[in-house]
């Protein structure tokens, strides 16, 4: 099957700062994610004719850049919160929802990053992560609860 | 939880997003020409490297082939390189395909190897295996010219010594804008639109590297082919080096033909390889069907080639088409010409439009005619023989010898450029060499 070097070159312009703004939240930050895109891309090129065409091919790239975006980082997710900062523009701007979303679990949190920041859709998130769709429905309702309730909370403390 | 506090949620979450498009895919075709294998591809290439270097010395030791550790063209032998053309780009080649007076077999389907963008321009490299025969074809969109389609003998892929073959070279597109007034020499300046070269690629080749008007540029594989678009090319900065990039980073130079800017020279460098001595002079020297119209092969009608597209058309007395070739795709246009009945031949092809000529069999009885100019890198030896001629041989400048198919006295052979100078030999029922045409490099 394959992917063209044109089909690779249409998402890398049409996803870049997707890409980017999402594996920020994994690799710790904007330029070493810039790193990662960068190689995911570049990987994905390489081994474009291993793409077997059975998923997407944007759920492949994806797959790749996390797989870098981990090797890259060799700490288990848990512990990148204190870098999670660097991942925004203006963390400053929203503190009570940034600490919300340290507050979640990994995984949980990496479904919400892959719905609002990759825009992805339930099938594209449940193909990348390789988890049901069911599975990434009852995980954005339940991280969407945490972070409303953490946001509610905090708002009432102030 | 409500839809407002969805809403709420988005909104405040993309507050925080980065709108910052600090993309670069220059950047990313650099990394993945540069990219090192990961730890256990490269490990695999460390070990292929090793290995390979032992069955080299002891291929090349046995004379065996060194693209065959390289994966390879098993591919484009045996299976199916790429993806399957869309029904739109097999339909539009059906049609083109049926207007050929040469045509391919009507079920002959179109793989997409590499889709690639230029200045707007769009390129579409698709390639099929007809027979002995595999050719690609290259389509633009967004720039005048093409298609270009040019085929490689399966021969040619089975003893390759290099894990890439290129097929086309300096291919124009576009339009070429001549600089005025003549250089001293009588020739132009100018700058081409633009160029594309391209060709096969064993499995394990990576990227390919060409080097033109002293600089070089990669281009990754795509489909087991390649294919490089230059933009605005002067004229004269024709590819003058390929080499392929292997699994293991190995960088192997590839042998083909550099296209010509200026007038050709006629090689007077002879053949090597062959005989070079006539065991016998042949008796018969004509071909008793043609001299009986016997209908073999077709008519002109029945083929659809119009009379008036034979350079002796209005004077053809008696004319039939053949293909002395199935695995061929080319036609062979035989023809009594005029009161005296000469006999001239046309040759028909898909990939190289037409050539022929007329022939003394009676001087001469094995008349070849070559065809393939330009950047295509096989040539096409096609003509007709007499009677006395019961099988042909060609041998290649690099010792290689080909039988050539041979059917109703008429034969044709698809065979690399770079392997000329060339010699054609006839040979009667009993072995004895009656004929030896050398066939000069002229291209």
């Amino acid at each position: 099957m394959g992917a063209s070097e044109l089909e690779i070159e249409e998402l890398y312009r049409r996803r870049y700062v997707a890409f980017r703004n999402v594996i920020a939240t994994v690799a710790g930050g904007r330029e070493p994610a810039r790193d990662v895109v960068q190689d995911a891309f570049a990987q994905a090129l390489r081994r474009r004719e291993t793409y077997q065409g059975t998923g997407s091919l944007e759920a492949w790239v994806w797959r790749i850049a996390f797989r870098l975006a981990l090797a890259a980082v060799p700490r288990d997710l848990a512990l990148i919160e204190s870098s999670l900062e660097e991942a925004f523009l203006e963390p400053e701007r929203d503190p009570d929802l940034v600490d919300a979303i340290r507050s979640l679990p990994p995984r949980r949190r990496l479904v919400v990053f892959l719905r609002y920041f990759g825009d992805l859709s339930y099938d594209e998130i449940a193909e990348t992560c390789g988890i049901s769709e069911g599975t990434v429905a009852a995980t954005l309702a339940q991280a969407r609860a945490d972070l409303l309730a953490a946001i509610d909370r905090e708002g009432a403390e102030k | 939880m409500t839809r407002h506090g969805d809403s709420l949620l988005a909104e405040r979450l993309s507050a925080l997003e980065d709108p910052r498009d600090d993309s670069n895919w220059e950047d990313v075709l650099r990394r993945a020409l540069e990219q090192p294998l990961e730890r256990g591809a490269w490990l695999r290439g460390r070990r292929a490297l090793l290995i390979a270097a032992v069955i080299a010395a002891l291929m090349l030791a046995l004379g065996v082939a060194l693209a065959a550790t390289l994966g390879g063209f098993s591919g484009w032998l045996s299976g199916k390189p790429g993806s399957p053309a869309s029904s739109t780009e097999q339909r539009a080649f059906q049609q083109a395909n049926a207007r050929s007076w040469a045509s391919f077999p009507s079920g002959t389907k179109l793989r997409r190897l590499i889709v690639t963008r230029a200045d707007g321009a769009t390129f579409r490299l698709f390639g099929f295996r007809s027979g002995d025969e595999i050719c690609l074809r290259l389509v633009a969109d967004g720039i005048s010219g093409g298609p270009y389609m040019s085929c490689v003998p399966r021969l040619e892929l089975e003893q390759a010594k290099a894990p890439a073959a290129v097929v086309m070279v300096d291919a124009a597109f576009g339009k070429a804008h001549v600089k005025r007034p003549a250089r001293p020499d009588g020739f132009f300046n100018g700058v081409q639109d633009a160029s594309a070269s391209f060709g096969l690629a064993a499995a394990n080749v990576s990227a390919v590297e060409l080097k033109a008007g002293g600089k070089t540029q990669r281009v990754f594989t795509g489909g087991q082919a390649f294919l490089l678009i230059r933009r605005h090319v002067p004229f004269c900065s024709v590819v003058d080096r390929v080499f392929a990039i292997g699994a293991a980073r190995a960088r192997i130079a590839v042998p083909f033909r550099r296209s010509l800017c200026r007038v050709p020279s006629l090689s007077l460098k002879k053949p090597h390889y062959g005989p070079t001595r006539i065991d016998r002079k042949p008796l018969r020297r004509l071909i008793a069907w043609l001299i009986q119209r016997e209908p073999r092969g077709l008519s002109l009608h029945q083929a659809g080639v119009p009379r008036s597209s034979l350079y002796h058309g209005p004077n053809i007395t008696f004319a039939r088409v053949l293909q002395p070739d199935p695995g061929n795709h080319a036609r062979v246009v035989i023809s009594l010409v005029g009161r005296h009945n000469a006999i001239c031949i046309a040759t028909i092809s898909a990939a190289r439009g037409g050539g022929g000529g007329c022939a003394s069999l009676f001087d001469y009885p094995l008349a070849p005619s070559v065809s393939g100019f330009g950047g295509a890198q096989s040539a096409l030896i096609s003509g007709i023989a007499s009677d006395a001629i019961s099988r042909i041989d060609l041998f290649l400048n690099n010792g290689e010898r080909w039988p050539v198919p041979f059917k109703d006295n008429a034969f044709v052979v698809l065979a690399p450029k770079i392997d000329f100078p060339a010699k054609l030999v006839g040979y009667d029922s009993r072995g004895r060499v009656v004929a030896i045409e050398d066939l000069p490099s002229i291209f």
